[in-house]
């Protein structure tokens, strides 16, 4: 599994003041909270004593006198107690989901700023889980567990001060177990939540094996192995047993050995106390409440102690929500270009400069941050407006890198690029967005309609701009014959689509974008054959007169291109056009003619159908 | 109707060895929640005929023992008896709840256990076209999450026992002490019983919308943080922050309904628990004044009632789970509807002459893909097969390997047909490397020798070296000890194969079937491959499917694929010379490199 870092297994209250700031906007409803449990706990507390005046007053008098009235204050007393407990869930759920929402917004604001390398080295389910996961489990901390702590530490302090009010000799009795309970308990359960980590532990082993080898079971089935691939699964899911059963092992010794000396407990009473009824030292409805009482107060330990623990391990949550909102942003404007083009919350459009759409590579050096190896050294390149750089090179070679600088997703390490002239760190990110219509390898498209999806490249295009730009697209077709048009909603991620209508709407979406910078990123890779020839027909339009980088796979696209670039295993092999590539007879030569021929042969095959067919 | 019928099938097969932990809990619930409730009954004999006067209520032995001890006066001067009575009550509703606890622990994990290896064992053994035709991800979650859901519910369903038997024993206490004040304390059950399962329904439509809001809230920022780039590249990164904050506020609005509905339902039970308290309490009195009931009644009751509360509350959570693990076993239970393979039955694998096809048909979802296909391999050839992509030549190899059944014709080594060959001896002796094959995140050797328990790593070594992956391997950090995959080394498509190609020699497999497999090697590597192969194996038999005819060319006998069938067959000398398709293709090969030329002679503009 992903980790980010190491996290600390002690508690660190510097990591959880980064937290407060977040519920001081809920003070309110936190000083109604504490009021409310401290409130109820000593209704609960206080619920036996109404027992011992029953048993003082009417059954040791033999008399009924009264008892209407003490029902009375009995229901309105139970009233009040269930008005407390509305309050209390109330303001702990405001709080709870508060709180979580406020942290769930500043977090997912804070990634709208980060760069693609974040994304690069980290994965999606890691920071989605930071922001739904653990700002949900914050909110439920300073809410309903804060809320708990509150209620079961008060509670239990009214009970022990009225024991030792009742009777000082009985009350320090009980005590001295309540102690004892709670040093075992709260051992135990920081024993339980070790072993509860090296369980979890092993499940995800389970499902990282049932993963992989349903993944690969074909496979499995061509070597005929099963039968080793079942064993080994076999020790990890008895592993999985063992530790399972270590936790509830311990959880099992532990909670009777508490009831029992619970009970002891209400024994040991007993047997003090009966001499002293017997001795009229103690009153009879004095006994019941303490048997009341010692009864109960095994709950509040248990939950007490279950609580605190569990609040130390969610230091691990607090750490993972701190470390995100520390990721930096590791291409960010400076503090100057910010003042003039504004940033990607408040752009001010008004100052930022036409763009012409000359690209110039400076002494460029670049290596990902992830890695030592640089992928590109000095590298120099002029590409003047208009021009059209394919990059070209089988997959997984690192034909994105120049594309990922050009649209600065990356900085160079060294040396610079300059857009017009101009180094583009001296305007602002959103300046050089602003300016590129890109297409994707997947097509990326958001639920919603397909008039929003178009629309995302400039919501305020008019009706018209997002036909002509589907027009161009070779989407409108398709669109039209969508029940309710542009406006059919497509499903999350556009699932409703295929994914070659899909493309031909992200197509539009970058038409519509108009930036004078044009990525194609292996546009037909994911397509059917149908729309590769679609697309490939109209890429030539598309390109017209912008700067524009194609990134494929099939060279027969890309020949036309003004400057092909070769790339392999990250670094560029060869450079040229098409023709000198040729002429080299090198990997370019080489590649273009048996992907040729592929294709050729699939041609004559197909043919050779055809006319069989009719 | 049947499917519940699989399902409860499937759960009584996975109980098999645990029957003695639920006959075990069984007995243990039913003595714990005796002990448990003598405790508040021997509480209110204490208190009625110790530090009172009125006679034991108790079995008429156990008053002969404590009248033969000296009564009421020898249990005042010795109280340790008293205490030693409680003590053992106390010991013993623990014994029988740590017994509890131990069969239905026991009892959980081994169902865990015994579902995780039953449908992992079922995927692993279930045919080649049903893992083509499953969504992993889905399968992956029955896996992991259903089957906790099942194994988690077994469990409770004990602690459903539990909370009947708690019922059953304090109301037969209770009914032993006074029926009036039992039947008043009973009326209570069904009140909160029916108010708890009210509750649930009622506030789980809520809880559905809520959740949805919460699902299309994570769906929102899955679609946001998986588009990183497109989001960037048109620089939309305000409008995707407002997006997130009205969608953040919905779901967030939609559990605060959910709380208020909560926080109500709550408290109505809490009021509901006191106002019984309340009843018992003031008819308790009444009675204890009217002397119906003694004082020590009273306390026991008061005990009972307390220690009830909990229990009754719980039914209704109980009753809601149940529908939720019933639908998951479905799902589970529906994997192994999945038909098996057979590795056991079938004569051993012998190949001496010749594997032939005969007039073989096989359509696939209604697509035709051969329409009596024949053809023949000697023992110790070399072919090929030609044909356009789609032609069905990986169906061909997944024909041989049984991967699939033809629905017509049969497909015979040495005159048996393949279908009467042993599932596992045929696979191990006939492999197949696949275009993209797929590596185990485990180390190279372990996924050169995946097939062997005890890796020898000689051959290891020797695999490596025909397969030409030796030097690359050695040229890693940890050489053959190096993790592939997500948490190790990436390999590039070149050295996947060459370690897939490495693992079939492991096999001992002596037909081996290349299907494109080679396509990501360079062609220097490819030819030092082959040669390796033909020096080390004896008597080896290839299969080589293939785009291009440089690759196949060197065959001994290639056959061409059009339509169904074979149309050509021949050496490479042979068919460049004769007309046909193959004479096209290799025409068109040639038209291709005189054409690249010209292109490359042309002048730039």
């Amino acid at each position: 599994m992903y980790e980010e870092h190491a996290l600390a297994d002690k508690f660190n209250i510097e990591e959880w003041k980064r937290i407060f700031p977040f519920l001081k906007p809920y003070k309110k409803e936190l000083a109604w909270l504490m009021f409310t449990c401290v409130f109820t706990a000593f209704f609960d507390a206080f619920f036996p004593l109404m027992t011992k005046y029953a048993i003082n007053n009417f059954i040791q008098l033999r008399t009924t006198d009264g008892l209407v009235l003490f029902t009375a204050v009995f229901v309105l007393l139970a009233v009040i107690q269930g008005w407390g407990s509305v309050v209390y869930s109330q303001k702990a759920i405001v709080i709870e989901m508060g709180v979580g929402r406020d942290m769930r917004y500043k977090l997912y604001r804070h990634i709208q700023e980060l760069s693609i390398e974040y994304f690069n080295v980290t994965p999606v389910g890691f920071i989605l889980a930071r922001v739904m996961n653990d700002t949900n489990s914050m909110g439920g901390m300073f809410s309903w567990r804060l809320a708990m702590i509150v209620f079961q530490s008060s509670y239990l302090v009214f009970i022990l001060v009225n024991m030792l009010v009742l009777d000082l000799k009985l009350g320090l009795i009980v005590t001295l177990v309540v102690l004892v309970l709670g040093v075992i308990t709260a051992y135990v359960q920081r024993r339980l939540i070790v072993l509860n980590r090296e369980a979890r532990k092993q499940h995800s082993k389970v499902t990282a094996a049932y993963n992989e080898y349903i993944t690969g079971a074909q496979t499995v089935k061509s070597l005929a192995g099963e039968q080793l691939i079942m064993d080994e699964f076999g020790e990890i899911n008895r592993e999985m047993q063992r530790r399972t059963m270590r936790v509830r092992n311990l959880e099992r010794t532990f909670m009777p050995v508490i009831a029992a000396l619970a009970s002891m407990c209400v024994a040991l009473v007993i047997s003090v106390s009966v001499p002293m009824v017997e001795n009229m030292a103690l009153d009879v409805g004095t006994l019941a409440v303490f048997i009341s009482y010692t009864f109960s107060i095994l709950g509040p330990v248990q939950e007490l102690c279950q609580c605190l623990n569990n609040t130390v391990s969610l230091q691990a949550n607090v750490e993972r929500v701190n470390r995100l909102m520390d990721a930096t942003v590791a291409v960010d404007d400076s503090e100057k270009v910010k003042n003039i083009y504004g940033d990607i919350y408040n752009a001010k459009p008004h100052n930022w400069e036409k763009i012409k759409g000359d690209i110039e590579f400076c002494d460029v050096s670049f290596k990902y941050p992830d890695s030592d190896k640089y992928v590109l050294e000095n590298f120099n390149l002029k590409i003047e407006a208009g021009t059209c750089v394919a990059i070209v090179g089988a997959t997984g070679a690192g034909k994105s890198t120049l594309v990922n600088l050009v649209c600065r997703f990356f900085e160079p390490t060294k040396g610079k690029i300059l857009i017009d002239g101009v180094d583009y760190r001296n305007r602002s990110l959103l300046w050089l967005e602003s300016q590129l219509s890109y297409v994707l390898q997947s097509p990326h498209l958001f639920s919603g309609t397909v008039l929003e999806n178009i629309k995302y490249a400039k919501p305020d295009a008019t009706m018209e701009q997002v036909v002509a730009a589907a027009k161009r697209a070779q989407a409108h077709g398709f669109i039209q014959k969508l029940p309710e048009g542009y406006n059919t909603d497509i499903g999350q991620g556009g699932d409703k689509l295929s994914t070659g209508q899909k493309q031909l709407i992200s197509i539009a979406r970058a038409i519509l974008a108009d930036g004078r910078i044009m990525v194609m990123d292996e546009a037909t890779s994911s397509v059917d054959t149908k729309t590769e020839q679609l697309i490939n027909a109209m890429t030539a339009d598309l390109l017209k007169d912008k700067t524009s980088f194609i990134i494929a796979h099939r060279l027969s696209t890309v020949k036309n291109a003004d400057i092909i670039i070769l790339v392999d295993e990250g670094r560029i092999v060869e450079m040229g056009t098409h023709r000198q590539l040729l002429r080299k007879g090198g990997a370019y030569y080489h590649l273009y003619t048996s992907q040729w021929e592929e294709d050729e042969q699939d041609k004559f095959f197909k043919k050779l159908q055809d006319n069989k067919d009719f | 109707m049947s499917e519940k019928k699989r399902s409860f099938r499937y759960l009584l097969k996975q109980l098999k060895g645990s029957w003695k932990f639920i006959w075990a809990a069984v007995i243990f619930i039913v003595f714990g929640a005796f002990f448990e409730f003598l405790g508040p009954k021997l509480i209110g004999v204490a208190v009625d005929s110790v530090m009172g006067t009125a006679p034991f209520d108790l079995p008429r032995a156990a008053i002969d023992y404590i009248e033969k001890l000296g009564g009421r006066e020898f249990l005042l001067q010795h109280l340790y008896v008293i205490i030693g009575v409680f003590a053992f009550v106390a010991i013993m509703t623990a014994v029988c709840e740590m017994g509890r606890l131990y069969s239905s622990h026991n009892l959980g994990e081994n169902l865990g256990y015994n579902m995780r290896q039953s449908i992992f064992d079922h995927l692993q053994m279930a045919s080649f076209g049903y893992h083509k035709s499953v969504r992993t991800g889905d399968i992956i979650q029955r896996c992991s999450s259903d089957i906790d859901l099942v194994r988690n519910f077994v469990v409770e369903f004990t602690q459903l026992a539990r909370v009947v038997a708690k019922i059953a024993i304090a109301y037969w206490f209770m009914f032993g002490i006074s029926i009036k004040l039992a039947l008043i304390s009973f009326i209570s059950v069904p009140a909160i019983s029916v108010f708890s399962v009210a509750f649930n329904k009622k506030i789980a439509k809520e809880f559905t919308y809520a959740d949805e809001a919460e699902g299309d809230l994570q769906a929102l920022a899955q679609e946001n943080l998986s588009a990183p780039r497109v989001v960037r590249a048109f620089g939309r990164q305000k409008w995707e922050l407002d997006r997130f904050g009205a969608q953040n506020q919905e779901f967030t609005d939609r559990w605060v309904k959910v709380g208020d509905l909560l926080a109500v339902f709550w408290a109505g039970g809490d009021i509901l628990t006191v106002f019984q308290v309340i009843l018992v309490l003031c008819a308790s009195t009444v009675l204890a004044v009217k002397g119906q009931v003694t004082t020590g009644d009273m306390v026991s009751f008061m005990a009972f009632n307390g220690m009830l509360s909990w229990p009754i509350r719980s039914l209704g959570r109980i009753i809601g789970d149940l529908s939720k693990a019933t639908v998951a076993l479905g799902r589970i239970a529906e994997i192994t509807d999945a038909p098996l393979e057979d590795y056991e039955s079938g004569v051993p694998f012998s190949f001496e002459k010749e594997i032939v096809f005969e007039d073989v048909h096989f359509a696939f979802d209604n697509l035709t893909v051969f329409e009596g296909l024949s053809l023949t391999i000697k023992k110790g050839q070399t072919v090929a097969v030609l044909g356009a992509s789609g032609s069905g030549k990986s169906i061909m190899l997944a024909l041989l390997c049984r991967f699939y059944t033809p629905q017509k014709g049969r497909i015979t080594i040495d005159g048996v047909d393949v279908k009467d060959i042993n599932l596992k001896d045929l696979r191990r002796n006939i492999s197949l490397v696949m275009q993209e094959p797929f590596l185990f995140s485990k180390t190279i050797k372990e996924n050169i020798a995946i097939t062997d328990k005890d890796i020898d790593f000689g051959r290891v070594q020797q695999a490596a070296k025909i397969a030409c992956i030796h030097d690359s391997v050695l040229s890693f950090r940890d050489g053959y000890d190096t993790i592939v995959g997500e948490k190790g080394v990436t390999l590039s498509g070149g050295q996947k194969q060459r370690v897939a190609i490495a693992r079939t020699i492991y096999t001992g497999a002596n037909v081996l079937m290349f299907d494109d497999s080679l396509s990501a090697v360079d062609a220097v590597t490819d030819k030092a491959i082959r040669a390796n192969l033909a020096a080390h194996t004896k008597d080896l038999t290839c299969v080589i499917i293939g785009q291009r005819v440089n690759t196949l060319m060197q065959a001994d006998t290639i056959f061409v694929l059009d339509k169904g069938r074979i149309v050509q067959q021949g050496s490479h000398e042979y068919l460049a010379n004769v007309d046909g398709i193959y004479r096209e293709i290799v025409k068109i090969q040639q038209d291709i490199i005189e054409k690249t030329q010209a292109e490359a002679g042309e002048e730039d503009v």
